[in-house]
């Protein structure tokens, strides 16, 4: 089965295929000669050093399509924030690997503080290259922690209309939290508010009481 | 090179690719034993994944002949591999299971991947072989 991308010959001309045994092949073609392709095998790629940076204007581009597909096919709001959500998971799942693969010294985080610094510091970096704003843990639940985010910077270029205030379009954000601690046998919910002065947005990071429990055998 | 018995374990236990690797001339009758003794490592390996936080966890069961060493990836995704009688030296197994590390998230970020699904990419076939033959 393959499954091709195909843009528009005047904007890029190249047609990149992959198929399901991992098989890219990348290609510039003129529109009517199908040919011979080279194929590339993903698993020759080297993953080893960062890859380049990706501009924010593209990256918004990108996002804001999302939304748009998303809002055309949904009725109500708080479905639009649970499909960014699924699809932050399966870039959260991912990417979960790889970060920890290229570090100098690569260890397993195997408890809740640790793992949760990593997501604020690392996979921030990482992402949006800075630090996220501050990490603390509830006093009300033993279960929840804050992730403060005080410019979150895939929504920098949407406004929300007044008929869906409370939209929250970082929840691909918190999609990819989510995605991260659940690879990482941490299951969590991960839900995005805005904080009290309303200029930041805080993600609320409930554990499941397993992994509570866990923490207390291994302490 | 040793009979050995590779498998790439993924979520809910369930295995995502397993490689058999006899040696020269031996008919293998082993193989449900030896899965069965493979997927009662699991249990080993979960007592030992949360007291460490290394990667690779060496030998870490016994049965009869066979050992077995594992290796966990960030995704808690585990490595483990089953040997009948003589085994490599730590380091070359560690060598082994490193470099399947890389492949292993080649084929993770792939975007078609499904995940926890399992892997059926000849090329991927191919490179374990080269790799099981190059350190085991």
């Amino acid at each position: 089965m393959r499954a091709q991308f195909r843009v528009s010959n005047k904007l890029l001309p190249s047609i990149t295929t992959l198929d399901a045994n991992n098989n890219t092949t990348s290609s510039i073609v003129a529109p009517s000669s199908p040919g011979k392709q080279p194929l590339v095998d993903i698993l020759d790629v080297p993953i080893k050093t960062k890859p380049k940076e990706v501009s924010m204007s593209a990256f918004s581009f990108l996002f804001s399509g999302i939304v748009q597909y998303y809002q055309e096919r949904l009725t109500h709001g708080a479905d639009l924030e649970q499909k960014l959500s699924d699809l932050g998971y399966s870039v959260g799942f991912r990417i979960n690997e790889i970060i920890l693969y290229r570090e100098k010294n690569p260890q397993r985080k195997n408890r809740v503080i640790p793992m949760l610094q990593f997501i604020s510091n690392t996979v921030w970096t990482m992402l949006f290259g800075k630090n996220a704003s501050s990490l603390e843990q509830s006093t009300d639940s033993i279960n929840r922690y804050m992730i403060y985010e005080n410019q979150p910077i895939e929504c920098g270029f949407i406004s929300i209309p007044k008929n869906l205030s409370g939209l929250q379009c970082s929840y691909f954000t918190a999609g990819i939290i989510k995605g991260i601690l659940t690879a990482s046998e941490f299951p969590a919910d991960v839900k995005v508010f805005p904080s009290q002065n309303k200029e930041s947005t805080v993600f609320i990071v409930d554990f499941d009481y397993d992994v509570i429990d866990r923490e207390e055998l291994w302490k | 090179m040793p009979a050995a018995y590779f498998v790439i374990v993924g979520k809910e236990d369930c295995p995502l690719y397993e490689l058999e690797f006899t040696a020269q001339g031996r008919k293998e009758d082993q193989s449900q034993l030896k899965q069965f003794i493979l997927h009662a490592s699991l249990d080993v390996v979960e007592e030992l994944q949360w007291g460490s936080k290394e990667l690779f966890l060496k030998s870490v069961d016994k049965f009869n002949n066979f050992s077995i060493s594992a290796y966990l990836t960030a995704g808690y995704v585990r490595f483990l591999i089953l040997f009948d009688g003589e085994r490599k030296s730590d380091d070359s197994i560690k060598q082994f299971f490193t470099e399947v590390h890389e492949l292993w998230v080649k084929i993770q970020l792939n975007p078609f991947y499904e995940l926890n699904a399992t892997i059926d990419s000849p090329s991927f076939e191919s490179k374990i072989k080269q790799l099981v033959n190059r350190y085991l």
